[in-house]
């Protein structure tokens, strides 16, 4: 059998599908059809009226995330939004050497409006020793591959995945690279239960829906500098094995 | 900027090659859908038309790793994704079922995910490693070793489940 042959049969059969494809289409019409915007603005005005869009969406507690995500850096305090509640967090920068990273072999700079440099690795101890990053190391736990990202804000995101106990849970995590810059972060959902873990942290389980439509539950924590996000069931199992894993990972909180 | 009429005559040339190099990058249908609808759709708002067919072809290969590679940020500004990676071969969406993988494409889309897109390239689209690099803007040097590795993975993924007779 060649592999080449065998791999384009498969792929053959792999199609976006016709809807998919029809709603592409309705939008490059509704695109079309939009009046081009010449009126060249005043930029008084518009500074104006940025800083007043700003103001007001942090007023009325506007629940869309990066709005919050940005009025919590604009206060310059470290904090995690849950509903209506702000809890600042106790994470310092994690000062990785930008250049460096971007010399490394295999750094790609991911195009878009972020410029977005991107690498993995094949363990969390590649990681540390390649960005000098203070990760977990724990014998219950294994991760395969680890994803760094660090943008032009000056901000990181590290993801990776664990198995543990035979599951694999997702880990995202966001920090700052540089001092003055805070990974704030919000969610309109409200947290319903915390956890106490290492020296007085907590961390925050919010209910969620996934992909699925099904409930599940998203854990924010705070580990070595890194604000963490993390998937598990929305069951009590889940809840275990999260503070289960909470508990390996911030083992040096 | 593209009429929807240029943007039907491009998905139908290039539509099921911008999704399956997406589709073997990510881990399910829902997220190379996202991926695939955000290509067009950057396309769709970009203010410069692509010169030729090459340049167009390269654009949105390139622009389709980017959006894979984005991928991270669906856990901090959009939904958040809580499927595990190897619910993947286990539970499947209703979409992933209808295209029953086969299995040299479930083994590739069980590689790291570096090489993925590179392994795809290579034996689906049939690009040499010198095109690889230009297409992805990344060293010559780089594809060449995760091409290598990729492979290599690969190899081991097919022998660990006792599967003979390939041609590598």
């Amino acid at each position: 059998m060649n592999i080449r042959e065998e791999y384009q049969l498969e792929m053959k059969k792999v199609k976006p599908s016709k809807a998919l494809n029809d709603k592409i289409l309705e939008q490059a019409v509704l695109e079309q059809e939009r009046p081009e915007k010449k009126k060249k603005r005043n930029p008084v005005f518009s500074l104006g009226a940025l800083a007043a869009a700003v103001v007001l969406v942090v007023m009325i507690g506007s629940n869309f995330n990066n709005i919050k995500s940005f009025a919590s850096s604009f206060w310059g305090k470290l904090t995690l939004t849950t509903g209506n509640k702000h809890m600042e967090l106790d994470i310092e920068p994690i000062q990785i050497d930008k250049d460096e990273f971007i010399s490394q072999e295999g750094t790609e700079l991911v195009l878009g409006s972020d410029s977005n440099y991107w690498n993995t690795y094949s363990s969390l101890e590649e990681c540390e020793k390649k960005t000098g990053m203070k990760l977990w190391d724990s014998d219950q736990l294994s991760c395969s591959e680890v994803g760094v990202v660090l943008d032009k804000y000056d901000r990181g995101i590290i993801y990776y995945d664990c198995k543990y106990k035979g599951d694999t849970y997702k880990l995202s995590g966001m920090f700052a690279t540089k001092p003055g810059v805070h990974p704030g972060y919000g969610i309109e959902n409200e947290y319903y239960k915390t956890y106490a873990y290492g020296n007085g942290k907590k961390a925050y389980f919010i209910i969620t829906n996934n992909e699925h439509n099904k409930a599940d539950q998203v854990v924010y924590f705070t580990a070595n500098n890194v604000l963490y996000q993390l998937g598990v069931d929305a069951s009590e199992t889940g809840t275990k094995r999260a503070e289960e894993l909470i508990d390996i990972i911030a083992a040096d909180e | 900027m593209y009429t929807s009429e240029e943007i039907e005559k491009m998905i139908k040339q290039y539509g099921d090659m911008v999704y399956r190099f997406a589709y073997v990058q990510v881990k399910n249908s829902h997220m190379a859908d996202d991926i695939y609808q955000n290509v067009w759709l950057r396309l769709l708002k970009s203010k410069e038309k692509i010169d030729t067919e090459q340049h167009l072809k390269a654009w949105l290969l390139r622009t389709t790793s980017s959006c894979c590679k984005d991928v991270w940020k669906s856990f901090w500004y959009q939904k958040v994704c809580l499927q595990p990676e190897d619910d993947y071969f286990e539970e499947k969406s209703n979409r992933d079922s209808l295209m029953e993988d086969g299995y040299v494409t479930e083994c590739v889309r069980r590689l790291p995910e570096k090489y993925r897109g590179i392994v795809h390239l290579y034996y689906y689209e049939g690009y040499r490693q010198k095109e690889i690099a230009e297409l992805l803007g990344i060293k010559e040097n780089t594809v060449a070793s995760r091409l290598a590795r990729g492979r290599e993975k690969l190899k081991k993924i097919i022998e660990s489940d006792r599967v003979e007779n390939y041609e590598y």
